[in-house]
């Protein structure tokens, strides 16, 4: 176990070296800094990426699930364009990236709120329910931004349009510097549970035999999760099947069902994996692909492969 | 979950009552969609045998009458069919990837054969439809039986993965922008010469309604359906494919117009039950109509521009399947 630690360990600072130095002269300020604002971005998606997926499929006894799934990304965009029919394009909204990145947060957090608690009330294994409805959502949120697209003035909406999507390219240094306070909070909440997350995984019957208040503990987490994907939503953008694919990796190196363990190998491997993905993108395909394309295609992979696999058994 | 004898049994003459009103509504819609557009046409101006009415009425309003109608009652009739299928009342093109499959299929199609015809790039489609639909929906539903939520998760999951994969390789080969708007459901493109393709369901219409009874009787388990001696596994192939090639068809033809294949089966089925040869008729007629009065809407809404009418099916498709899992969930 601890040479796999060393292992990743190295593997990161290596990599992160690279990415930061990578045919870069020394003196250019410019250069280091973006990519240093970058990098922080990536640590801190990484860092609620592994966190949130792992947890969730804890709670919902299934690996191949994950909770980027229900309607975040769609969510923020309908946010901001129906703060362009609102405000229009020269409102504060699109002027400051603090200012939406708040806005943004606070309304994906409502919306888990809302999702979470109006549907949990009855705490009976809704969670796939709980899944189905944000897939829908998500779906519904999607179509209605594709109508009121129509409805904009098509000069108004190509002056926004770079502000409308979250991506990497675009993170300014308050965001991330907001983004990584919120992110501390909310971890500093979640962790005192951290041990019990192990009991969780035994089933709901098995934590209550323990002594364990599995619903509390679950619903906590749960929040504690919703809050971390909207932060990582709103920094860069859609990254739904990422978790799957790192969750996997994980438990398949790991070979345990430890929780404090797993959480550090998928921290350390989501970010071997963003890292090597923006490389990528920013040194071989010159920006043609995101990053979130890039990484869902490979999660997606491998949740396909996951299925058929399932099937052969 | 199955219930064939809410019909009324011996009031055949409702039925067809009921069946005529629709019709007649149908009619009337009809009629409305072929006058609203950004070209008024007066039926006087018909009448006086006006050259330019009656062309525009050839060229463009009566394809994009029909389109709309056939594709309401294919795509309702292939929802239908899939849900009996899968024995899951979530299950439908779109909640199991068959669109996204028929978008990547008509990709391949596309980066393979680009000189091709038509033809060839339904085959694709209907190819990947096929194929992918099989695998990931109803392999997924012999492994997690009991759980009818998961099963539509897995669907949209598995849609949502051959997006990026169809998005990927048409930004890589310079094929298409942007995935989201490629494909999007308009009937704005269906005019003369374009739109001819869609009669390829009429006759698969004929064929399901032969078959409809069997699948009624597939919709009632592998092991009742063995047990009367109906072979399950041909069935489900017939049916299969012919969902496959409504679905493709109707994305070739217009494009992808999501939800009202889950929706308007549920609906049917709340109100007529679930006997499918009895329903082909309800499920075709209300499909037309509600794509029917979503195009006109998405005609007037934003006049004279238009609104391609994918969109508002969407959206009330989704709110509607939402009030249903929300229904169903109390």
């Amino acid at each position: 176990m601890k040479k796999l630690y060393y292992f990743l360990f190295t593997a990161v600072i290596v990599l992160l070296i690279v990415f930061v130095f990578f045919q870069a002269p020394l003196g250019n300020t410019f250069i280091l800094t973006g990519r240093l604002q970058r990098v922080f971005a990536l640590v801190l998606v990484s860092a609620s990426v592994a966190y949130a997926t792992l947890v969730f499929q804890t709670i919902a006894n299934n690996k191949i699930l994950t909770p980027s799934l229900m309607g975040y990304e769609h969510l923020f965009v309908l946010l901001q364009v129906l703060l362009l029919i609102l405000f229009g394009g020269n409102s504060i909204f699109f002027q400051s990236k603090v200012l939406s990145f708040l806005l943004s947060t606070a309304v994906m957090i409502l919306y888990s709120f809302v999702l979470y608690f109006g549907l949990f009330r009855k705490n009976k294994k809704q969670i796939y329910y709980t899944l189905l409805i944000g897939l829908v959502l998500g779906i519904f949120f999607n179509t209605s931004t594709q109508c009121l697209h129509m409805t904009i003035d098509p000069n108004e909406f190509s002056y926004v349009q770079n502000a409308m999507f979250a991506s990497i390219g675009r993170i300014s240094l308050e965001t991330i510097a907001l983004a990584f306070m919120l992110m501390v909070l909310v971890f500093a909440y979640l962790m005192r549970y951290v041990k019990m997350l192990d009991i969780l995984s035994l089933g709901r019957s098995y934590a209550l035999g323990l002594g364990v208040d599995f619903d509390k503990i679950v619903k906590r987490q749960l929040l504690g999760i919703s809050i971390l994907v909207s932060i990582s939503t709103a920094l860069i953008g859609p990254i739904t099947f990422v978790g799957i694919f790192v969750s996997g990796i994980t438990y398949r190196i790991s070979k345990t069902e430890k929780h404090q363990v797993n959480l550090i190998i998928a921290f350390a491997f989501c970010m071997i994996l963003m890292l090597s993905a923006q490389f990528l993108i920013e040194h071989i395909f010159n920006y043609k692909h995101t990053l979130s394309v890039l990484i869902n295609l490979l999660g997606g992979l491998y949740f396909l492969i996951l299925i058929l696999k399932l099937l052969r058994k | 979950m199955i219930q064939i004898s809410k019909v009324y049994p011996n009031h055949a003459y409702r039925r067809v009552l009921a069946l005529s009103l629709l019709v007649l509504c149908l009619l009337v819609i009809s009629l409305v969609s072929l006058t609203v557009g950004v070209e008024s046409i007066t039926w006087s101006g018909l009448f006086n045998r006006s050259s330019q009415g009656v062309e525009l009425l050839f060229i463009s309003r009566i394809p994009r009458t029909v389109t709309l109608i056939v594709t309401g009652a294919g795509l309702s009739i292939s929802g239908v069919i899939l849900q009996h299928l899968a024995h899951n009342k979530f299950i439908s093109p779109t909640t199991s990837g068959t669109l996204d499959a028929a978008k990547l299929g008509i990709l391949c199609g596309l980066l393979f054969f680009p000189e091709a015809a038509l033809l060839t790039k339904l085959m694709c489609a209907v190819l990947f439809c096929f194929g992918l639909t099989a695998i990931f929906t109803f392999s997924i539903s012999h492994l997690v039986k009991r759980n009818t939520i998961l099963i539509p998760v897995f669907g949209v999951m598995s849609g949502y993965t051959l997006n990026a994969l169809t998005n990927l390789l048409g930004v890589q080969f310079n094929i298409i922008q942007n995935i989201e708007g490629w494909m999007v459901g308009n009937f704005a493109k269906s005019v003369k010469g374009q739109y001819e393709i869609i009669y390829i369901l009429i006759p698969l219409f004929v064929i399901c309604y032969l078959y409809a009874y069997k699948f009624t009787i597939v919709g009632l388990g592998r092991d009742f359906t063995m047990n009367i001696g109906v072979n399950y596994r041909v069935i489900v192939n017939v049916g299969l494919m012919l969902t496959s090639v409504m679905v493709s068809t109707t994305v070739l033809a217009v494009g992808s117009i999501p939800f009202i294949d889950l929706v308007i089966p549920n609906i049917v089925s709340m109100i007529h039950g679930d006997n499918i040869r009895r329903n082909l008729p309800f499920t075709a007629c209300y499909g037309a109509i509600i794509l029917l009065i979503c195009d006109v809407v998405g005609r007037l809404i934003i006049f004279p521009y238009e609104m391609p009418s994918s969109m508002i099916v969407g959206s009330l498709g989704a709110l509607v399947f939402l009030i249903m899992l929300i229904k169903k969930g109390r």
